[in-house]
């Protein structure tokens, strides 16, 4: 029973991670019809902004504001300097700006910070806490938990009780009526691209200082388990994306504790094959989603 | 009457099929002018044009003298003209009071907020099916709810020109007449112009002031909607009836 205690902890602790990359891939993927395969890279690059200002002005937080903030300008520009153009073009178009935006930011960030893995210090301490000699949780799984509960909260604040939030649906929604009751799509889809990056940036943030360590590559496997989460949850729903993050972090973990680290990778996919068999559509899927 | 409206020789097309050809309009202030025509025969074309949704090929739109070709599509309502699409436009997943309240998020200033607010008041008086519904969402609606949705919406933003595009489609007689009637009610009241598309010819011409005969993307005949009603000759050739 402890061993699933504390299996369910740090599977919530990673789900929330993937929770935050499928919530990024679902709020572009709902407005373009993109799937951005550049997400992971986009994250990894707002790391090495963090980690930057970091080690030049030692401050932790600085570092961490640094990488929200680059990851909203950097969603932005790649909307609209690589992706506008090809918002209405067949998907695999998008595909492969996508996966060559990601080979350029790695190409890039190996020629400026190398290949080397750098550690990356936690905000808090990752030392667990233990209740009649089971480990729970540390205070990083807190805060991680947290700031993603707080994302999915600015982010349903926003977009459900603001008038950007408002435009913003109009225009995910159905973009020629927006535009005939004055709403600017182009410059929301702009918006979503950037709050997504802040979400994938977020997510760098959370799961690179758990040993991950940062490098290039650094948030490719990321990506795919958050991208699992997001098919799980329905692609659709934001909510849906943060149900599939957290069960994907959860079969993870358990799969993990009970079989072995090896297998991981497999039970990602089971779980992706078990839900779309059941769901094809996902556990929110589109009709589901828009009812509520 | 001034007119309100200008359309000169406007040509436009998808692609390389050219489906407007050098097409003229004039719509007047607090005037109902009907676009009549069979299916295919470029009236909802001739709308999206005027909108900006499709750009002409060539042609002048000029509105209050404005010319509304160079206007982008985002600012139509701020200078006055609603486009209600063909379907409605009704966006299935906002609920009824957000897609009003998006009829008036155009607005800026520190009585925006107010006036939007004041606005979907009167649809809710106008339309008391919507006021018991605000709080459903759009896919929950009936086809005659949606299109008093779609109307009320584009009454949040107060316009001067209302383009209607086929209010009637899919909804029972009694609803498109009480529909139809209400613009007539809004003309004599608010003063409002509509330029309406509409298949059933005769309920538009009983409401409408002026009608346009649409055939193959040419005006073919236009004049008072009472003398396009007695003209046998054109009911038989161009309107069915």
């Amino acid at each position: 029973m402890s061993r699933f205690v504390f299996l369910t902890f740090n599977g919530l602790s990673f789900g929330a991670v993937y929770a935050a990359v499928a919530l990024a891939l679902v709020l572009i993927w709902r407005t373009t019809r993109i799937l951005n395969f550049a997400q992971g890279a986009m994250a990894m690059a707002t790391s090495y902004v963090a980690l930057t200002v970091t080690q030049h002005t030692h401050s932790y937080w600085l570092g961490f504001a640094a990488a929200l903030v680059a990851g909203f300008f950097i969603g932005g520009i790649v909307e609209r300097v690589a992706f506008r153009r090809a918002e209405h073009a067949p998907h695999l178009n998008t595909i492969v700006i996508g996966v060559g935006l990601l080979i350029l930011m790695q190409a890039i960030a190996g020629m400026l910070y190398g290949q080397a893995n750098r550690d990356f210090p936690p905000a808090f301490s990752t030392t667990t806490y233990k209740a009649g000699g089971t480990a729970l949780f540390s205070n990083e799984d807190i805060f991680t938990v947290l700031s993603v509960l707080g994302l999915m909260a600015v982010l349903g604040v926003l977009l459900t009780k603001t008038p950007t939030g408002l435009r913003m649906r109009a225009s995910a929604f159905a973009p020629e009526v927006a535009r005939l009751l004055g709403v600017r799509v182009a410059r929301l889809l702009t918006l979503g691209w950037a709050l997504a990056a802040v979400a994938g940036a977020l997510a760098g943030m959370l799961v690179i200082p758990t040993g991950l360590g940062l490098y290039p590559g650094a948030m490719d496997g990321v990506f795919v388990l958050g991208f699992t989460g997001a098919v799980v949850g329905g692609l659709e729903s934001p909510v849906g994306a943060v149900i599939g993050g957290v069960l994907t972090g959860l079969a993870l973990s358990y799969a993990s504790g009970y079989i072995g680290s090896d297998i991981t990778q497999l039970a990602a996919l089971v779980l992706l094959v078990a839900v779309l068999l059941v769901r094809p559509n996902g556990l929110i899927s589109r009709s589901a989603a828009r009812r509520v | 009457m001034t007119a309100l409206l200008e359309v000169e020789a406007v040509c436009a097309g998808y692609g390389r099929a050219q489906v407007l050809h050098e097409v003229d309009l004039t719509i007047e202030e607090g005037s109902i002018t009907a676009v009549l025509g069979a299916n295919g025969a470029g009236k909802t074309t001739l709308l999206r044009s005027l909108s900006g949704l499709l750009k002409p090929w060539r042609g002048r739109v000029r509105y209050r003298g404005r010319d509304l070709l160079s206007t982008p599509v985002e600012d139509l309502v701020t200078i006055g003209v609603a486009h209600v699409p063909e379907g409605r436009g009704v966006i299935a997943e906002l609920t009824v009071d957000e897609n009003l309240r998006l009829g008036g998020l155009w607005r800026r200033g520190s009585t925006a907020k107010d006036e939007t607010a004041t606005a979907v008041r009167d649809v809710y008086a106008l339309f008391e099916p919507l006021a018991r519904r605000r709080n459903n969402p759009g896919h929950q609606l009936s086809g005659g709810e949606r299109q008093m949705l779609a109307l009320g919406r584009a009454l949040v933003a107060k316009p001067s020109l209302l383009l209607l595009d086929e209010p009637s489609l899919g909804l029972a007689p009694p609803v498109t007449a009480s529909i139809l009637a209400l613009l007539r009610h809004l003309r004599d009241e608010t003063g409002l112009s509509v330029l309406l598309v509409e298949q059933n010819v005769h309920s538009a011409l009983a409401i409408a002031d002026e009608g346009v005969v649409v055939s193959l993307g040419r005006v073919v005949a236009r004049g008072p909607a009472a003398q396009l009603k007695a003209d046998e000759g054109l009911r038989h050739a161009y309107l069915g009836f």
